[in-house]
Formats: C-alpha cells, sequence, structure tokens
C-alpha cells in the first residue's frame, strides 16, 4: 500500500512538473527553453512513479513504522522549529541551551540534572568552538554573546 | 609525474596540511566507528568549517574523513555486529562471527591491513592514471559530458540500495531540485514559488545538512534505544598476522574490484564490498564458510570499500562528476573555495591535485597506525549515549545551513529536507541518488541544450560521436537490464528476502 501511495504521489508530482513546464516556454530541439528539461523530468518522474505504484515488491513497511516513536518526533519536530523561531530573537548560545536541555528533557527523557549538565556544557563549547574560535557570527541576542 | 608528487609531498607534508590529514583521518575513523552517523553526514556537517581554510587543506581534511571511516566502520561491524557506516554492512556477515569465535583480533588485523593495502593500490592508480585520464577527459564536449552524467545518473540509480526503480525516482527528484532558481542559459525564474531567496536555487549545505543530518537524527529517533554491547579487543599477533597472510589474494581481487567499481561515476563503496564478497564466495572451494567465520568474507569487502573510497575521488577530480553522495560534497568543498575540479584541475592547479594524492599516501599510513593500537580506544565511544549525539548532530546540521549565507532561511531548508529525508528513509528510499542527482543534474541539462545549440537542433550529436555513444549505450544496457529482470520478477510474484 505504502509503494502504491508513493509511486501515485511521485506520478502526481511528474505531472504537476510538466504542467508548470510548459507555462515556462519548452522551445524547440534547435533552442530548447527554460521548460525543456523540466518536462522531460517530469514526464519521467510520472512514468516511474506509475511503474512503482503498479510494481509487486515485497512489503516495504513492516506494521506501520509511522507510528513508531510519534511522541519523540513531534517532540523533536516542534523543538527544531522553537529553535529556528528562537535563534534570531534570543540568540544563539540560550537558545542552544534551551533546545539541548528540552531535547533530552522531553524527547529523551533524561532526568532534569543530566540534561541541565548537559546542555549547559555544550553550549559553553559551542560558544567557544563557533563564536571565539571559527567567528561565525551567529545572533548575539538577549546575552550579547 | 614523479616531480609533481614530489612537490605534492611536500603540499601534503607542510605542517598545516598534515594537521589537517590527521584531524580528518581521526575524525573520519571516529565517524565510522559511531553508528547512525555516516561518512556523508559527517562530511556535510564539517563543510562549513573548511570555509576559512585552504581549498588543499579543506580537501585533505575531508577526504581523510571518507576514507578513515571504511576503515572505522569495520570496527562496531566486526565486535558488536553493528556497522558503523553503510559500506561496512557486508563485513558483518563473516566479522562478527569470528568475533564470537574468538578471532575478533584477526578479523581487525584483516580489516586493517587489507584497508591500508587496498587504499594504497588506490592511491598509486590515482597516481598513474590521473594524466591520462586527465588528457582524454580534455576531449570532451557537451555531448560526451551528457553521455557521462547520464550514465553516471543511471549507475548511481541501478547500485542504489533497494530497488533500481526507486533509485530512478530519487534521481529524478534530485534532478527537479537541481533545477529550483534560474535556467542556466536564459535566466528565468523555474520553480520558486513567489519566494525571493529560492532566485539562486537551493544551497548544497541545506539541502544535504536537512537529507543527512535531520533526517537521519528523526530516523535514527526510532532505534535509540538500541545500544551496542562494547567487547574487549585484545589482539593476538603472530595469529593475526598468519591470518592476514592466509587471505592475502582476497586482499588483491577485493582491491581491484574497488579499483574499477569505485573509478565508474555511481560505483561506491557499499556496491564494491558486495561485488567482493560475492566474488570470494564464488571462487571459494568451500563456499559454506562464508556468513560462519571465513577470513576472506572480512578481507574482501574491506580492501574493496576502502579502494572504492580512494578511486572515486578520480571522476570527482579530474572529470568534475561524483561518484557518490561523500565525493558530491568534498565537490562542493572544491567549488565553495573557488576551484573547479575537471579536466583543467591538473593544469589550473596541480599543487592542489598533487597535494590531495599526496595526502592519501600519507593518510593511508597514519589510519594503519591509528588502527591497530587504538582500536580499544575508539570502542569507548560507543558508550557515549546516542542520545547525546543525536541532539549535538541537530544543532551542527542547523548551525551550518545558517554559517552559509548568514540566513536563517537556510535553517528553515534544512528542517524542510530533513522531513522529507525522514519520510524517504521511512519508505525506504535512498537519498544517495537524489543528492547525487541534485549535484548532477544542472550539469545534465546544460551539456543537453548546449548539445542541441551546438548542432542547430540536430539530436544526433548525441550519438554521432563514439565516447558520448558509449556511455549512453552503457545506460540503456543497464536500464534494459534491470528492466527484464524486474519484468520477470513481476510476472514470477513478490520477492522473497535475500539471505547472505
Amino acid at each position: 500500500m505504502a509503494d502504491r501511495l508513493a509511486g501515485l504521489a511521485f506520478a502526481t508530482f511528474g505531472v504537476l512538473v510538466g504542467v508548470r513546464a510548459v507555462g515556462l516556454d519548452v522551445g524547440g530541439w534547435r533552442t530548447p527553453g527554460p521548460g525543456f528539461f523540466p518536462l522531460l523530468v517530469g514526464v519521467a518522474t510520472s512514468v516511474l512513479g506509475t511503474a512503482l505504484a503498479f510494481s509487486r515488491t515485497a512489503p516495504s513497511l513492516k506494521g506501520d513504522p509511522l507510528n513508531t516513536g510519534r511522541r519523540k518526533l513531534l517532540g523533536a519536530g516542534v523543538l527544531l522549529e522553537g529553535y529556528v523561531l528562537g535563534f534570531d530573537r534570543l540568540g544563539f548560545v540560550p537558545v542552544t541551551f534551551v533546545f539541548i536541555l528540552v531535547w533530552l528533557r522531553v524527547v529523551e527523557r533524561s532526568s532534569w540534572r543530566e540534561a541541565t549538565l548537559v546542555a549547559a556544557a555544550a553550549a559553553i563549547a559551542m560558544y567557544a568552538v563557533f563564536i571565539r574560535w571559527l567567528a561565525i557570527p551567529l545572533p548575539a541576542g538577549i546575552l550579547s554573546l | 609525474m614523479p616531480e609533481s608528487l614530489a612537490h605534492g609531498l611536500a603540499v601534503a607534508l607542510s605542517p598545516p596540511n598534515l594537521l589537517f590529514a590527521v584531524v580528518g583521518v581521526v575524525l573520519g575513523t571516529v565517524v565510522g566507528v559511531l553508528p547512525g552517523i555516516g561518512p556523508p553526514t559527517t562530511v556535510a556537517l564539517l563543510l562549513p568549517l573548511t570555509y576559512g581554510v585552504d581549498v588543499t587543506a579543506a580537501v585533505i581534511m575531508l577526504a581523510g574523513i571518507f576514507y578513515g571511516a571504511m576503515y572505522g566502520g569495520s570496527t562496531t561491524s566486526i565486535l558488536v555486529n553493528l556497522p558503523g557506516e553503510a559500506a561496512s554492512v557486508v563485513t558483518t556477515f563473516d566479522g562478527y562471527p569470528m568475533a564470537q569465535q574468538g578471532r575478533a583480533g584477526g578479523a581487525l588485523a584483516i580489516a586493517a591491513i587489507g584497508s591500508f593495502v587496498a587504499g594504497t593500490l588506490g592511491v598509486i592508480g590515482l597516481t598513474l592514471l590521473s594524466s591520462p585520464l586527465s588528457e582524454f577527459a580534455l576531449r570532451f564536449g557537451p555531448p560526451e559530458y551528457f553521455g557521462l552524467t547520464v550514465l553516471g545518473l543511471t549507475l548511481v540509480a541501478y547500485l542504489a540500495a533497494g530497488s533500481m526503480l526507486r533509485g530512478l525516482l530519487m534521481a529524478a527528484l534530485g534532478l527537479w531540485l537541481g533545477m529550483i532558481g534560474l535556467d542556466p542559459v536564459e535566466g528565468t525564474r523555474r520553480f520558486t514559488f513567489g519566494i525571493l531567496e529560492l532566485s539562486d536555487g537551493l544551497d548544497f549545505v541545506p539541502v544535504t545538512m536537512g537529507l543527512f543530518g535531520i533526517g537521519e537524527i528523526l530516523y535514527n529517533l526510532r532505534r535509540a534505544e538500541e545500544m551496542p554491547t562494547v567487547l574487549r579487543a585484545a589482539i593476538d599477533w603472530s595469529r593475526s598476522l598468519r591470518e592476514v597472510i592466509q587471505v592475502r589474494w582476497a586482499i588483491l581481487r577485493g582491491s581491484l574490484v574497488g579499483f574499477f567499481v569505485g573509478i565508474l561515476p555511481g560505483g561506491g563503496a557499499i556496491i564494491s564490498s558486495l561485488l567482493a564478497y560475492a566474488l570470494e564466495k564464488r571462487l571459494a572451494r568451500d563456499p559454506s564458510r562464508f556468513g560462519h567465520g571465513a577470513p576472506e568474507g572480512v578481507a574482501a569487502p574491506e580492501s574493496a570499500n576502502n579502494a572504492a573510497a580512494t578511486t572515486s575521488m578520480i571522476p570527482m577530480m579530474l572529470l568534475g562528476v561524483p561518484g557518490n553522495a561523500t565525493t558530491a560534497l568534498i565537490l562542493a568543498a572544491f567549488l565553495i573555495h573557488g576551484v573547479r575540479p575537471g579536466p583543467f584541475l591538473l593544469r589550473d592547479h596541480p599543487g592542489v591535485f598533487w597535494g590531495v594524492a599526496a595526502s592519501m599516501y600519507i593518510g593511508n599510513v597514519l589510519l594503519l597506525v591509528l588502527n591497530l593500537p587504538l582500536v580499544g580506544v575508539f570502542i569507548r565511544l560507543l558508550r557515549v549515549p546516542y542520545r547525546y549525539l543525536a541532539v549535538l548532530i541537530a544543532l551542527l546540521a542547523m548551525i551550518g545551513a545558517y554559517s552559509a549565507n548568514n540566513s536563517v532561511f537556510d535553517i528553515w531548508l534544512t528542517l524542510l529536507f530533513g522531513g522529507l529525508g525522514y519520510t524517504l528513509r521511512v519508505l525506504r528510499f535512498d537519498v544517495g541518488p537524489l543528492i547525487i542527482a541534485f549535484v548532477l543534474g544542472p550539469m545534465v541539462e546544460l551539456s543537453l541544450r548546449q548539445s542541441l545549440i551546438m548542432s542547430r537542433g540536430d539530436i544526433s550529436v548525441l550519438f554521432a560521436r563514439p565516447v558520448a555513444l558509449a556511455f549512453l549505450l552503457a545506460a540503456v544496457a543497464l536500464l534494459l537490464g534491470q528492466g527484464v529482470s524486474s519484468g520477470m520478477r513481476y510476472f514470477a510474484g513478490p520477492r522473497r528476502e535475500y539471505s547472505p
């Protein structure tokens, strides 16, 4: 079922790419336009996707792996987005500390002590490596670091 | 050539470059030992750190990581049946049984010495073939490049993990991603969805950081509980050396397989190790020993994957065509530093080329020195809980993406590709063909359109030149062969699991 859905998704994607390519001006064999190569890729993707949808292979998924570790994945996803949102506003060092702390505590279920120690050590180490040593212009933020 | 190599040795032995070689091989060995982190991920994560250094030093370090990871990956494969990186999967077939029989020392010695011999042969090949290959490559025009890149895409899809159909789909997706931005000939915006930041196209760094860094982390969250059991790894040198001598021909055969497979665009360490293992099993007087602790089953794949890692640098440096995800990333390092790999690399930047080649000689010696005495030290790294590694890798991926252009947009892209990488892994798609097609795609399109423009629309230009025709016929043969076998399987019924 997963292969069928993936194949149909790719086939649909290929059609959309092809339609967009036609709108870009395909040109001709003498002077291929900006839509020429996208049209070829779109057609190829549609054909390959259709082939996958109807291919007879062993099941690609065992059980329902998308259900496996859903809590962890959700937590990780929210944290990653939160990191980006806070990155510019709060600054690299404080956001990094909070990110590691919450990740270890919420996603990995570590103790508060362990999470705090690791977060502090890692944030200090990253400040030393990226800001002081490599001089990468990361956002200074509220702590002006 | 001796003068060029001498110059290269002088470059490679300069203190800064030697330091970067040491850092690279140590990091690579550590990466290879640690499960869940592969050479492409490490090279992608460390790529931004090379922005401020000389191009030779940058490539020396990244190349050291690549072939160092081949060495390191064998250690956990043998000791705890957990391949440190993908190319070491085949080593588990016989390496772990050898460890269970109390012959871990022999297996590790075979892997280390076999890798050293294979890597050295690969560097000799790189040295001897560089000039003739470069001269041959100078005769390449747009039709030859089109044929070569199409063959490269086909081979990568053919040899990708999983079915060729899935590999081709990943390649198609990679080609599309490479088209985002401005059309290379007319400058028209394509697939930018009205987002200004996409006008320059997708930056290589966020795509790879997302697919390999974030994607792998999210995928590995599902198996973070599986931690390896650390074993002691004492070595009985006399017995181990006897076993190495017994398998000397397997080492040489594996090296040759890896050398030729690695030199082809699309050939790689994983495929060469599989082919070498299959060859030894076929040649063995008693094939039933394989899978139960046959030393040849360790010697062949380990030699092959190390030789392939070395010779895969040849098409990348001299033709500008990366053969696998890691050399695609190393090619990106060249481009970031304003050096374009290809036929003119030897002419325009001989110090870079010979410096990298010479550093690979030195790197092989360093790896042998490191791996034999320090195995016990590297094993202790397995005690670092994966939950620490995961969060640090996620951070490094986002910092690396940001540092490319100082743009938060790139971090968002990284997360987007992280989600894509996770989804593709769950659906058992190999992201390797995607990233290679992403790099090769613009070359494929440009060479095709240039060929058609220069021939005024006569498509026969792609087939009229013998080298171009040879590449395209090889690609067609691969597709047809796979198509025939897929058709036979379709009518035969669902495929059974293969067990070695």
